[in-house]
C-alpha cells in the first residue's frame, strides 16, 4: 500500500453502471477495477497591471504524470489522503522540474494566446501538489463477451474507450 | 465626419464598452478571466461560433464570385456545405481513432506524432504561419473595403486604417471579443444577411425570377461551367472547386487549450449541431446574394461591395452602416485569433523550441508581437501594391495549407509505410505546386484546378518519398493497423465519447496491460 494524496469520487461505481446501462441498454456494464492517474498541480499567482483591466488572483494548472500534457483548472481541487495498493496506481514517468516547466509553459502560451496581453503579467509558482486522479475502468459486455473496455472519470463522468487487447 | 462613420465610431465604442464592462463583471478570478464563457447555453455558443466563423470571405469574396462567374460558384458552397459530413464520415473514425492511439490533441502535434520527426513539425509550423498570414490578408483587403464604404476615404487610407486598428486590438488584448459581444455581432449579421436576402429576393421574384433574370442578361450565368462556359468540360477545376472546402479545413492547424474540470460538468454537445445546421442553410446566403447583385446592380464596378451595395439599396443608411460596422468587427475578430495564432506558432514552436531555448517568457512575447506587426506591414504592402482579390486570396491560402497537409493526414491512417521523409516530400510538392500553379495561371493552360494539381503532386511526392529513409517503427505500423479495424463499441457510447481523455487512455491501458503480463508471469 503507498500513502497518496488523490481527489474524491464523485460518481460511484453503481451511478456509473447506471448511466452507462442508460445510454446502451442493449449491453450490460461491469466495473473491472478503480485506477489511479498522476498528475501534477501547481497554483501560480498572477498580476497584470493593465490600467483598463487590471487583474491579480491565482491561477492552477495540471500536468498529466505520465504524458505530460498539462491543462488548466478552474480551482484547487481538494485532496484527501488515501492507502491504495500498489498496481492500480499508474506510474509516473515525469520529472518533477520538467511537469513545473511544462505547466508554466502551458500557462503563459494560453495568456498570450487567449487573453493578449499587451505585457507579460507577473506569474509565479505558490504551490505544488503530485495527486491521484480516480478513473473506473468498465467492461461492456454483450452475454458473456466483453466487447470493450473504457476509463470513466470519476469526478466529470466523461470516458473513453482503453485500448486493451 | 459624416453620419455612417459617426455610427461605426459608436458601435466601435459600444462594443469596447460591452466589451471591458463584461470582461470586469465576469472575470473577478484569474481562472474564470481565461477559462470564461462556458457556462452558456447551446443557442448563445452556437451564435457565436457561428459569428467567429463569418469572415471578410463569407461578405465579400464568396458574393463576388458569384457576381463575376454566375451558378458555377455554388460549387465551392456545395463544397463547404458537405466538408464537415465527408470530413465526419469518411475520414473522421479512423483519424480519431489513431489521435487517440497517439494520444495527439493538436494536429500539427499528430503529424509530428504520427510520423515520428520534429522536422515534420518544423515544416507544418512554417507553412501554417505562411499561409495563415496570407488568409488574413485577406481580411486585411476586406476591412480596408468596409471602412472605404463607410467613411469615403479612398482605398489606401481606409487600408491603412483598418489594419492598424486590427493590429492595435489585437496586441492590446481583443477586448471586442468576449463571448457576449461576438453574440450581439451574431445577431445583427444573421438578421443582416437574411434580411437583405429575403429583400433581394422578393424584389426579383424568388429564386425563379432570379433564374429567368439572368437567363435574360446572359444565359451562361445559369450555367455549371462558368459564365461564356468558361471552363466548360473543366472537370479538373469544377472537381477543385469541390475539393477545396470539403477537404481543406482538415488541414488548419489549431491547438486545443485542455481543461481539467475540479467538478461535474456537462459538455454542451447541442451547440455544435446547431451550429452545424445553421451552416448548411447559410453557407449558400452569400452566393445567392452574389446573383441578385447581378441583377440588381449591373453597373457595379468593383463585384466584392455587391453586399454593402445591396445593404444600401434595401434599408435604410443608418441600418445599412450598423450592418458594415459589425462586419468589420467580425474581420477584427477573426483576424485577431488568426493572428495571434501565427505569432504563437513563430514565437514557441519554432523561436524558443530552435533558436532561443532559454529565452524568457517576456521575450517570447516580444517575438510574438513582432510577428504580428510583420504580418501587418506585409499585408499594408500587399494590399496596397498588389490588391489580390479577396476570393483568390482566401482560396489561395486555403487551398495551399490542404494541399500541404491533406495527403500527410489520409497516409497517417491509410498507409504503414508513410514515413517522414514522404511526408516532408508531400507537404513540399502540394504546397509548391499550388504556389506555382496559381502564381503562373497554369489552370487556364491545363484546364485543372491549382488545389487539383496540388492534390496530385502532393500525392506523388509521398509515393517517391516514401522510398527513401527509413520506415516507420515497428510501434507505429502496429498502431495504424489497429486504427483501421473497427472498433465494437456501440454507436451511443462511441457518439458521448470524452476524446480529451486520449493520453490517459493510452497510458491507462498500457498500465493495465503491464499489470496483467506481471499477474500471469507470477
Amino acid at each position: 500500500m503507498l500513502k497518496i494524496k488523490a481527489q474524491d469520487i464523485f460518481y460511484s461505481k453503481e451511478t456509473v453502471v447506471h448511466s452507462l446501462s442508460k445510454v446502451e441498454q442493449n449491453l450490460n456494464f461491469t466495473v473491472e477495477s478503480l485506477v489511479y492517474y498522476p498528475y501534477m498541480f501547481y497554483e501560480f499567482s498572477f498580476q497584470r497591471k493593465n490600467p483598463i483591466s487590471p487583474l491579480k488572483g491565482k491561477v492552477g494548472c495540471t500536468v498529466d504524470g505520465v504524458s505530460g500534457v498539462p491543462a488548466l483548472t478552474d480551482k484547487k481541487p481538494e485532496f484527501l489522503n488515501s492507502n491504495i495498493s500498489k498496481e492500480r496506481l499508474v506510474p509516473i514517468q515525469l520529472d518533477e522540474q520538467k511537469a513545473r516547466d511544462t505547466a508554466e509553459e502551458f500557462l503563459y502560451r494560453t495568456i498570450s494566446k487567449k487573453i493578449k496581453v499587451i505585457s507579460t503579467p507577473n506569474i509565479s509558482l505558490k504551490d505544488y501538489e503530485l495527486f491521484y486522479w480516480p478513473y473506473w475502468v468498465v467492461n461492456g459486455n454483450k452475454g458473456e463477451e466483453n466487447l470493450f473496455t473504457l476509463i470513466v472519470d470519476s469526478i466529470t463522468g466523461k470516458y473513453h474507450p482503453l485500448n486493451v487487447e | 465626419m459624416n453620419l455612417d462613420m459617426i455610427i461605426f465610431v459608436i458601435y466601435m465604442l459600444g462594443l469596447l464598452a460591452l466589451g471591458i464592462s463584461f470582461s470586469r463583471k465576469v472575470n473577478k478570478s484569474v481562472d474564470d478571466y481565461i477559462l470564461g464563457g462556458r457556462s452558456l447555453g447551446p443557442a448563445v455558443t452556437a451564435l457565436t461560433m457561428q459569428s467567429t466563423s463569418m469572415s471578410g470571405y463569407m461578405f465579400m469574396g464568396g458574393p463576388a464570385l458569384a457576381f463575376q462567374q454566375g451558378w458555377y460558384a455554388i460549387w465551392y458552397a456545395i463544397g463547404d456545405a458537405g466538408g464537415s459530413i465527408i470530413n465526419l464520415s469518411v475520414l473522421g473514425k479512423r483519424m480519431r481513432r489513431m489521435s487517440e492511439l497517439l494520444g495527439a490533441l493538436s494536429p500539427i502535434e499528430y503529424l509530428e506524432k504520427r510520423y515520428e520527426s520534429v522536422a515534420v513539425k518544423v515544416v507544418a509550423s512554417l507553412i501554417s504561419i505562411v499561409f495563415l498570414s496570407a488568409y488574413v490578408f485577406a481580411q486585411f483587403i476586406a476591412a480596408g473595403k468596409a471602412l472605404e464604404s463607410l467613411t469615403g476615404f479612398n482605398y489606401e487610407l481606409a487600408l491603412i486604417l483598418g489594419i492598424g486598428v486590427i493590429i492595435a486590438y489585437t496586441v492590446t488584448g481583443g477586448y471586442l471579443a468576449v463571448v457576449w459581444t461576438d453574440f450581439v455581432q451574431g445577431i445583427i449579421m444573421v438578421l443582416g444577411i437574411t434580411g437583405i436576402m429575403v429583400m433581394g429576393l422578393i424584389h426579383i421574384g424568388g429564386l425563379s425570377g432570379l433564374n429567368e433574370s439572368l437567363a435574360a442578361i446572359d444565359p451562361t450565368y445559369l450555367s455549371i461551367w462558368g459564365k461564356d462556359l468558361a471552363y466548360y468540360g473543366q472537370w479538373g477545376m469544377v472537381l477543385g472547386a469541390i475539393l477545396i472546402y470539403a477537404i481543406t479545413y482538415m488541414g488548419l492547424p489549431h491547438v486545443v487549450v485542455r481543461h481539467m474540470s475540479m467538478k461535474s460538468t456537462k459538455t454542451v454537445k447541442g451547440a455544435v449541431l446547431v451550429s452545424s445546421i445553421w451552416n448548411q442553410i447559410f453557407v449558400f446566403a452569400p452566393y445567392v446574394l452574389g446573383f441578385v447583385g447581378i441583377v440588381m446592380l449591373p453597373n457595379l464596378s468593383d463585384p466584392e461591395m455587391v453586399i454593402p451595395t445591396l445593404a444600401y439599396t434595401f434599408f435604410p443608411g443608418v441600418i445599412a452602416a450598423i450592418l458594415l460596422s459589425a462586419l468589420m468587427a467580425a474581420i477584427m475578430s477573426t483576424s485577431d485569433s488568426i493572428l495571434m495564432q501565427t505569432g504563437t506558432i513563430l514565437s514557441r514552436d519554432i523561436y524558443q523550441r530552435f533558436i532561443n531555448k532559454e529565452a524568457s517568457q517576456a521575450k517570447v512575447v516580444l517575438v510574438s508581437r513582432l510577428c504580428v506587426l510583420a504580418v501587418g506591414v506585409v499585408g499594408v504592402i500587399v494590399a496596397i501594391y498588389q490588391p489580390p482579390t479577396i476570393f483568390a486570396l482566401v482560396i489561395f491560402a486555403s487551398g495551399v495549407l490542404g494541399n500541404s497537409f491533406i495527403v500527410p493526414y489520409i497516409a497517417s491512417v491509410y498507409s504503414t509505410k508513410a514515413n517522414k521523409v514522404g511526408v516532408l516530400c508531400s507537404m513540399i510538392a502540394g504546397a509548391g505546386t499550388n504556389i506555382i500553379w496559381t502564381v503562373g495561371a497554369l489552370d487556364t493552360v491545363t484546364g485543372i484546378h491549382p488545389f487539383l494539381a496540388g492534390v496530385i503532386f502532393s500525392i506523388a511526392g509521398m509515393l517517391v518519398g516514401n522510398r527513401f529513409g527509413n520506415p516507420p517503427s515497428d510501434e507505429m505500423q502496429a498502431l495504424v493497423e489497429k486504427a483501421k479495424g473497427p472498433r465494437q463499441i456501440p454507436k451511443n457510447i462511441n457518439k458521448s465519447i470524452s476524446f480529451d481523455l486520449s493520453p490517459e487512455a493510452k497510458n491507462i491501458s498500457t498500465h493495465l496491460q503491464s499489470v496483467r503480463l506481471n499477474n500471469v508471469e507470477n
